[in-house]
């Protein structure tokens, strides 16, 4: 009887809790959002560390298999970009012993001569002056043209003066990007784990969000690759400067943040549960220097 | 030569870490942190004479608006004045100030300024010293473009009941967000600016940024550090660090919610962003060494935070020489490993727009329950570059030219795009 009686007053004081934060016709009143915060739980906790090291897991089983999506794309695009150049592999020797095999494609470095210079050059002037011409509305796409053609200006004036030879060939710029976009990969779980993890989204939302993005990335990195290939080979090395500074990394971390975006816009658990949020506040009176 | 490219490199990279750091520990103590709001609920008090001081130089658009937001408010008439400082405005501003005057007498007195220095700071400094009513307890500043809801002065008002408060900086909230993509950026800065970083720094006893409106200073604490300056165009970030190293605190009403109009053309917000920058190196020069040196009343971490803030507006152009350094290199052959690659591009993207990162954004968006904005995200790398590129650009400008000495200041407004006979929320979100 003790214990029955003690159970309903749990209930009661739960089910008067639950009415504090009920208002007209059992809306939820929520505190301001000037004061709330998040909760925090241990499974939360939990959950975050099981995402990030899990993601981490399933790109190291991946390995070989991403390796064989990699070879495989490059295989068919060579073919549909009419890329007459032999295909092979390099390994790279990852922290820990790990390997990974990069698919590369033996074409040669096509170096810009005097008419390649020339049409550059000249392109480049265009780009400037239609920055010029642009209206103001358009003051970003002003400035990044204009980035890219001081930008492609060094690789000119590189490529007209330099004394010495230019210090890649193709196959190391193929190199450095993927061997980079897979570092990328390998850092979405753990940035993952501390960026979105934490927020209060579904369990399966936030493993889907994880998975959606390393497929995205698996195969938009070796495609984006072969652009670039594509576009050097049509275009001379003197693209090559502008593809890697400004189309290459800064691409895939642009994936990552629509995702991220896309996902931080989703309904979060406590409000599909019509919960309210948190408010962490303080003790209003603490002494000087403790959480002042 | 590769060596003495490599290192000040690093060097970059290693200041961008610190500052990603930096965002991420404000956002986990926003969002899980105990919030100190300790003023807030503070309604009923014997209430301070309080001047509020509206700077203005040709605002016939807007001041208006300000004046009857004000007038509308809760704070007792008796103790308030309202002292609009018209600074040599060639529009309409001065009829419509005399106008309040005339119809609220004793309530409205505008104080005129036909001489001396222009600008804000000059404006302020004299107004908080000859302007009838500027001998009251408290000085709030407000921009004339604010719409300050009914009961913001008792809000942004009662810290100063705590003797050792000496300025207070309420929460700025875009009115004109859905007017252009500019506008959904400059509100996505802003949430995660007040939301999350101030909130922040208000809850771990560091230094909360007064920002020169919805907010204002104690008199007294305002004349023992010698009053505003009036040769700098950030006299709010001056005035902050000036407090600081007297010892007095500046506290952060996250409650305390302001309307005010942001930049709705990309000219605007760089002449907006050009200023900030300028100003904000300004008061690095100023104060860097005295902090550094740091007072027995400030703390080691108040220290750090305070650099930090100092040095927002130079990590714009440390970036850009950054890339150059990393383009230098690339030419020469040297191969940054793909890691270091990874940490300078997300640097790249994360680091600058008012300098609040996207995960602070995406905090403080979550936090005001306006989720379906934060798709935007990715957008905010147009409002970087803007950024990046403008700030370098000033910082560049006021490095070469600042062996010149003289009186050359100016007002150098915001530009504003609100109609006269515009209706405007009365402050608490109703039209």
């Amino acid at each position: 009887m003790r214990g029955k009686s003690a159970r309903r007053e749990v209930e009661r004081a739960r089910h008067f809790e639950a009415m504090r934060t009920r208002g007209f016709r059992g809306g939820l009143i929520v505190p301001h959002r000037s004061m709330v915060g998040l909760p925090w739980t241990a499974l939360r906790f939990l959950t975050t560390l099981a995402l990030s090291l899990g993601g981490v897991l399933l790109l190291y089983i991946a390995l070989p298999s991403l390796g064989r999506l990699w070879q495989e794309i490059f295989e068919r695009a060579r073919d549909f970009l009419g890329l007459a150049a032999p295909l092979g592999d390099q390994l790279w020797n990852l922290p820990g012993g790990l390997e990974f095999t990069l698919p590369v494609l033996a074409a040669g470095t096509p170096l810009p001569g005097d008419g390649a210079l020339r049409i550059a050059t000249i392109v480049t002037l265009l780009v400037f002056g239609l920055t010029v011409l642009l209206p103001v509305r358009f003051t970003p796409l002003r400035y990044f043209l204009r980035l890219l053609a001081i930008i492609q200006a060094t690789a000119i004036l590189f490529f007209a003066f330099a004394a010495d030879p230019f210090p890649y060939r193709l196959q190391d710029h193929v190199f450095v990007l993927l061997s980079a976009g897979l570092v990328i990969m390998a850092l979405v779980p753990l940035v993952l784990g501390l960026t979105l993890h934490v927020f209060d989204l579904a369990l399966w939302k936030k493993l889907l969000l994880t998975l959606a993005i390393l497929a995205h990335l698996a195969v938009f990195i070796p495609l984006q690759v072969l652009v670039h290939i594509w576009l050097v080979m049509h275009g001379t090395a003197l693209v090559m400067p502008v593809l890697f500074l400004v189309f290459g990394l800064l691409l895939d971390i642009l994936v990552f943040v629509s995702f991220y975006g896309w996902a931080l816009s989703w309904r979060g658990e406590l409000e599909r549960r019509d919960l309210p949020p948190p408010a962490h506040l303080a003790a209003p009176i603490r002494g000087r220097g403790r959480g002042r | 030569m590769r060596l003495a490219l490599l290192i000040p490199l690093y060097a970059i990279v290693a200041i961008m870490v610190v500052y990603t750091i930096r965002h991420y520990l404000f956002t986990l103590n926003r969002l899980f942190g105990r919030h100190r709001q300790p003023y807030v609920d503070i309604g009923t008090a014997a209430w301070p004479r309080v001047a509020v001081f509206i700077p203005c130089h040709d605002e016939e658009k807007v001041v208006g608006h300000m004046l009857d937001a004000l007038l509308a408010g809760d704070y007792p008439a008796e103790q308030l004045a309202i002292i609009p400082i018209d600074d040599r405005s060639r529009d309409g501003t001065r009829g419509i100030l005399d106008g309040y005057a005339a119809r609220f007498p004793g309530r409205v007195r505008p104080f005129h300024r036909d001489g001396g220095k222009p600008g804000k700071a000059a404006a302020l400094r004299d107004a908080s010293l000859h302007a009838e009513g500027a001998d009251a307890d408290i000085h709030l500043v407000f921009d004339a473009d604010y719409l300050p809801g009914r009961g913001l002065l008792k809000q942004l008002v009662a810290p100063f009941f705590d003797i050792e408060v000496g300025a207070v900086m309420g929460r700025v909230v875009p009115i004109n967000v859905s007017k252009s993509l500019l506008t959904r950026l400059l509100d996505l800065e802003r949430t995660g600016g007040y939301q999350v970083d101030q909130q922040a720094r208000m809850n771990l006893g560091l230094i909360p940024q007064y920002g020169g409106t919805v907010g204002g200073v104690r008199r007294s604490a305002l004349l023992a550090v010698g009053g505003w300056s009036d040769d700098t165009l950030a006299e709010d970030t001056d005035m902050t660090f000036r407090l600081v190293l007297a010892g007095w605190d500046v506290a952060y009403q996250n409650r305390s919610e302001c309307y005010e109009e942001v930049p709705e053309t990309w000219p605007s917000r760089i002449a907006q962003i050009k200023r900030w920058a300028r100003g904000h190196n300004q008061s690095l020069a100023r104060h860097w060494w005295a902090l550094l040196k740091r007072p027995a009343h400030v703390s080691r971490a108040k220290v750090a935070d305070g650099l930090l803030l100092l040095c927002v507006y130079v990590v714009g152009p440390l970036l850009v020489i950054g890339w150059g350094l990393a383009l230098t290199l690339y030419y020469l052959g040297v191969q940054l490993a793909p890691g270091l690659l990874v940490i300078f591009a997300v640097a790249m993207y994360s680091t600058l727009g008012n300098f609040a990162a996207f995960f602070e954004v995406a905090a403080g968006a979550r936090l005001d329950g306006s989720r379906g904005r934060l798709r935007l995200l990715p957008f905010l790398i147009i409002g970087f570059l803007v950024s990046l590129v403008s700030v370098s650009w000033a910082t560049l400008v006021q490095l070469l030219t600042s062996w010149r000495r003289g009186n050359n200041h100016q007002w150098e407004k915001t530009e504003r795009f609100r109609a006269p006979g515009m209706a405007v929320p009365n402050g608490e979100g109703e039209p």
